[in-house]
């Protein structure tokens, strides 16, 4: 018992010592945004001048384009790709690991070769293929391109392998259809790992700068990792109190939506991983 | 007499009468499931692989549009130690390879050790939350808030060491800079998924461990890793890609220096791309880097496949 | 049950934000107008950076002009234009009119993309004449005038009064050529108090210092006509080992400096002098208001010479382009000129002589004055293609490294000099 209790204790120090390195650059961080930028890296902790001014100019009228829009923009954008891509990459998955249909081996390669594609080699097809169809600054361009997402399927194909056959058997007597065995039983079952890559859609595509900054340009389409680059990095020198300001609260959503789905992430993943 | 007695008898009619109707329907509907990520994917996916193809088969400016067919000519010359793309082309393979192996073991390592720490430990909630923050933030806010840290003269790291360690223009600093910088921000990513490797442990395993007399090292060694072998093999296959794909950080917090020595394939395709305008060589360039990226990882899927 | 609740909350929500953002599933080119009245001829004008100067004239244009000329302004990030820009012309969807720094108008005038300035001028009553001399000089491709300079950014040399006060030099005079910097330098420099006389650091800022220093040595970057690089002639080596000797012979200067150091440094009093773009004069002077001394770069070399960071302004060849659109640019020219002191409010360095040399300026706006000064020795980098983005490739790459001690200065001009050349080759025009 004693030992047990020092063994705890030995891992907690020994993962305070991490933590404290984790959360040093965050404290400089929070540090920088309080700091009017002639101060931002004076090297002193605790702000000489703290000022609120860097977090106030996410309301001020920017003519720019407004900070709220922007944050909407993204929120939008961000949940709608990963309610689709959920969809859409859960019935592909389904079927790729329960049902037989005339070229699957070759789908799967194929969706799997497309992993491996540097995104920049894509960009100026995708671009020209949305100009073409006048469809650049809308939110269809900041949406459709994500809604492939071969990760997904593959993730999703790694849990379906690992139902168990006997469930899917015992409906199939009851006679649910392909669709009504996805959406009855199929679905319930992947909530975990259909969740955790929602929220990993959700962040990979908050977080996305390259696509957003060249298919968007006008002041009300952009996404807040494109306006904030707007806002705090200039020409020749980077406004860095302003842009640890936003991005400590463009990050709010992401936080939230971690909390929020902690008991599926850590419930989804597992099962993901067994039959790789 | 059961239901599905009367079931697989019509079944089997059904099936003499219309085998062939029965066989094509079922091949269609099943179909049926992949036709939306199909349509996105052939789309947004496929036709800009196509396109990009093409564009790599001959010279292309981006304001200028097509100037000419080169067929080959473009990937050839990548393997031509003289031209300037050519040695180009290597010195930025060259330095992600040099990356991906030094980064890859630590991204393994360090996120699974300390998943297993939380694991074993109190206040798993608030640890998890800690190292998983650096996560959510925008590469620009890490990578400015590191060049900062980082910085040779009055920065919050050598303030500390009371050293004037080149960390962001010096070799080999440069590359351990950008790792920690790296490290410190994608370290919550895998630990989250070892994380619930671990959760999946069945807790007698552990116990019986314990009452065998194992040290907690040799707990964690030999019997916590092989259970989660398939996660560990995960993570370092995505971590590999992830890796591959290096741009950021060696853009904003090193600029590819000192010299050209952070500088990562991408970054030259990109320069070729933009800076440049040679968009033609520059998507040869991916083209060839996805080429050898899909040998790596099947080599690497093979691998963690069999040892499972 | 509990599956269709949740179903149809999510096409409830999805719905209801679809419906609110319906409009913005239309792809339109601009924001139109709130008064929908007669139809102005609308010009798409990018600029790259948010500029608040140029935001404010073009709202007030667009009011003066309602019902005849909108121009719709965007800001796109400065860091990114390339990508923006050049993706956009490839898909022919490029603005109108662009405002960039000087040299990525080069590609688009050998690709006929741009539309002669001078025309454009003359029908907005613009004067040519009135530009300064070394913003407008030299700026042809193919001997035709393409783009007007919208700002200026010279480089600036900066100090600490209060250092120079406390190592015993007189605070209010600058060292004026290259002996008196290096003197001033040593006495300034303090190992005690963790203190430099002056930070040399690799990369940033080479680009606005190197050709400052090389044209002060008589030097000039390239020439653009032949496409033959000069960096590497002895006026070259002479400003790279001044920079060189800084760090390693006079130790005035800290090794491995990295990225804003001398920036940060000065900011917290460990540097005590700068020379560096007038970006930095701004927050230069929050810092240390009437401690901070500004004039023109001491002459390193024997002349007197400064790079100047630019804005650029030019017209597109899009394919709505007609001779009303371009009457209206030029309206809009003139309007931007005759606001120059607008610019000036936003700290922007003007760029119309008549503003510059009047006395409201110079009782308004002291410290820009100052600035302005500095636009009469100001040189240019060449009206080559991509120059700005190849020479941070190649020529700043070895700089870097001969800073860091790893090639001697003339190896890395002679280098970077080959390295160079062959890119000319590969260019356009």
């Amino acid at each position: 018992m004693k030992m047990d209790r020092v063994k705890r204790t030995i891992s907690v120090v020994i993962l305070s010592i991490g933590a404290l390195c984790i959360l040093f650059p965050i404290a400089w961080m929070i540090s920088t945004a309080l700091k009017p930028l002639s101060d931002a890296f004076d090297g002193q902790l605790i702000p000489s001048h703290p000022t609120l001014s860097n977090f106030t100019a996410l309301f001020a009228p920017d003519a720019a384009g407004s900070v709220a829009r922007w944050l909407g923009n993204s929120l939008f954008v961000s949940i709608t790709v990963s309610i689709l891509v959920m969809i859409i990459d859960s019935m592909a998955a389904f079927a790729l690991a329960r049902l037989q249909f005339f070229g699957r081996t070759a789908l799967f390669y194929i969706v799997v070769v497309s992993l491996v594609v540097p995104f920049i080699a894509l960009l100026i097809p995708l671009y020209l293929e949305f100009a073409n169809a006048n469809l650049l600054d809308t939110y269809w361009v900041l949406i459709l391109p994500y809604t492939s997402n071969a990760f997904g399927v593959f993730l999703l194909y790694q849990f379906f392998l690992g139902i168990p056959k006997e469930l899917e058997e015992a409906a199939m007597m009851d006679g649910v259809n392909k669709f009504q065995l996805w959406r009855r039983i199929m679905v319930p079952l992947s909530i975990p790992a259909t969740a955790t890559l929602g929220l990993l859609t959700f962040m990979n595509v908050y977080n996305d700068f390259f696509w957003p900054l060249v298919a968007t340009t006008s002041q009300d389409m952009r996404t807040m990792t494109v306006g904030v680059q707007l806002m705090a990095v200039g020409q020749y020198n980077t406004n860095a109190s302003l842009l640890m300001a936003l991005t400590l609260c463009s990050v709010i959503p992401m936080v939230l939506a971690f909390l929020f789905a902690q008991k599926q992430l850590t419930q989804g993943i597992a099962t993901t991983g067994t039959n790789l | 007499m059961a239901v599905s007695e009367v079931r697989t008898k019509s079944l089997s009619i059904h099936r003499r009468r219309r085998p062939v109707m029965r066989v094509v329907w079922d091949q269609f509907s099943s179909f049926l499931f992949v036709v939306p990520f199909l349509v996105a994917f052939v789309a947004f996916v496929g036709y800009p692989l196509v396109y990009g193809f093409i564009i790599s088969l001959h010279h292309w400016n981006p304001i200028a549009g097509d100037l000419g067919y080169t067929g080959l000519g473009q990937y050839a010359t990548l393997f031509n130690p003289n031209s300037l793309f050519g040695q180009q082309f290597w010195t930025g393979l060259k330095n992600t390879v040099l990356y991906v192996v030094i980064s890859v073991p630590l991204l393994l390592a360090f996120p699974v050790t300390i998943a297993y720490l939380i694991y074993r430990s109190p206040l798993k909630s608030l640890f998890r939350s800690i190292f998983f923050f650096p996560t959510v933030l925008s590469v620009t806010a890490v990578t400015s808030l590191w060049s900062w840290i980082l910085q040779t003269q009055g920065g919050a790291v050598n303030n500390l060491l009371q050293a004037h360690v080149p960390w962001l223009v010096e070799q080999p600093w440069a590359w351990i800079s950008i790792d920690m910088a790296t490290l410190w921000w994608t370290l919550g990513f895998n630990m989250i998924i070892a994380y619930a490797g671990f959760t999946q442990l069945p807790q007698s395993t552990i116990e019986a461990a314990a009452l065998d007399g194992a040290g907690s090292l040799r707990t964690f060694w030999s019997i916590a890793l092989p259970q989660v072998r398939p996660v560990l093999a995960f993570i370092t296959v995505i971590s590999t890609i992830s890796s591959f794909n290096l741009f950021a950080q060696s853009l904003l917090m090193t600029g590819g220096g000192p010299g050209s020595s952070t500088e990562p394939l991408t970054m030259v395709i990109y320069n070729q791309a933009f800076n440049g305008m040679h968009m033609g060589s520059a998507a040869a360039m991916s083209y060839l880097m996805a080429l050898i990226l899909a040998i790596i990882s099947l080599v690497q899927y093979r691998i963690t496949r069999e040892r499972a | 049950m509990k599956t269709i609740h949740k179903t149809a909350t999510v096409a409830l929500a999805l719905t209801m934000s679809l419906g609110i953002v319906s409009t913005s599933f239309a792809a339109t080119g601009h924001v139109a107008p709130r008064h929908a009245a007669a139809p102005a001829i609308s010009i798409t004008f990018w600029n790259s950076g948010s500029n608040p100067g140029i935001i404010a004239i073009t709202n007030q244009f667009n009011k003066m002009y309602k019902g005849r000329y909108n121009i719709a302004y965007r800001a796109i990030p400065y860091n990114n234009e390339t990508e923006i820009v050049n993706s956009a012309l490839a898909a022919h969807k490029g603005p109108d009119v662009l405002e960039e720094s000087l040299t990525p108008s080069a590609p688009y005038a050998y690709e006929r993309l741009e539309v002669p300035i001078a025309p454009i001028l003359r029908m907005g009553g613009v004067d040519p004449a009135d530009f300064p001399a070394s913003m407008w000089n030299g700026t042809q491709v193919a001997g035709v005038h393409y783009v007007v300079p919208i700002d200026g950014l010279p480089t600036l040399f900066f100090w600490n009064k209060t250092l120079f006060k406390e190592a015993g030099l007189n605070p209010n005079v600058p060292p004026a050529n290259q002996a008196q910097f290096i003197h001033d330098a040593m006495v300034l420099n303090n190992a005690k108090k963790d203190q430099w006389g002056y930070v040399q650091e690799p990369a940033w800022p080479n680009p606005f210092l190197f050709p400052s220093l090389l044209s002060q040595f008589g030097g000039k970057e390239a020439d653009p006509s032949s496409r033959k690089i000069l960096f590497d002639t002895q006026a070259g080596v002479n400003a790279l080992t001044f920079e060189y000797n800084t760090i390693f012979k006079w130790h005035v200067s800290p090794k491995n400096a990295s990225a804003n150091e001398n920036y940060n440094l000065f900011l917290s009093g460990k540097n005590a002098m700068v020379m560096d773009g007038a970006y930095q004069y701004a927050p230069f002077l929050q810092k240390y208001g009437k401690n901070l001394g500004v004039s023109l770069l001491p002459k390193i070399g024997p002349k007197e010479a400064d790079f100047l960071g630019q804005n650029y302004l030019w017209v597109m060849n899009t394919p709505g382009m007609d001779a009303a659109k371009e009457k209206g640019i030029g309206l809009y020219l003139k309007f931007y000129y005759d606001h120059s002191a607008e610019v000036a409010q936003s700290a922007t360095l003007p760029t119309w002589v008549p503003y510059l040399k009047s006395a409201a300026f110079k009782k308004t706006y002291p410290s820009l004055y100052e600035e302005s000064l500095a636009l009469d020795s100001g040189v240019l980098n060449p009206l080559i293609p991509n120059w700005g983005t190849t020479s941070s490739t190649y020529l700043y790459q070895d700089l870097d490294l001969a800073l860091l001690g790893k090639m001697s200065p003339a190896a890395a001009l002679k280098d970077a000099g080959q390295k160079m050349q062959e890119e000319m080759a590969t260019l356009l025009g």
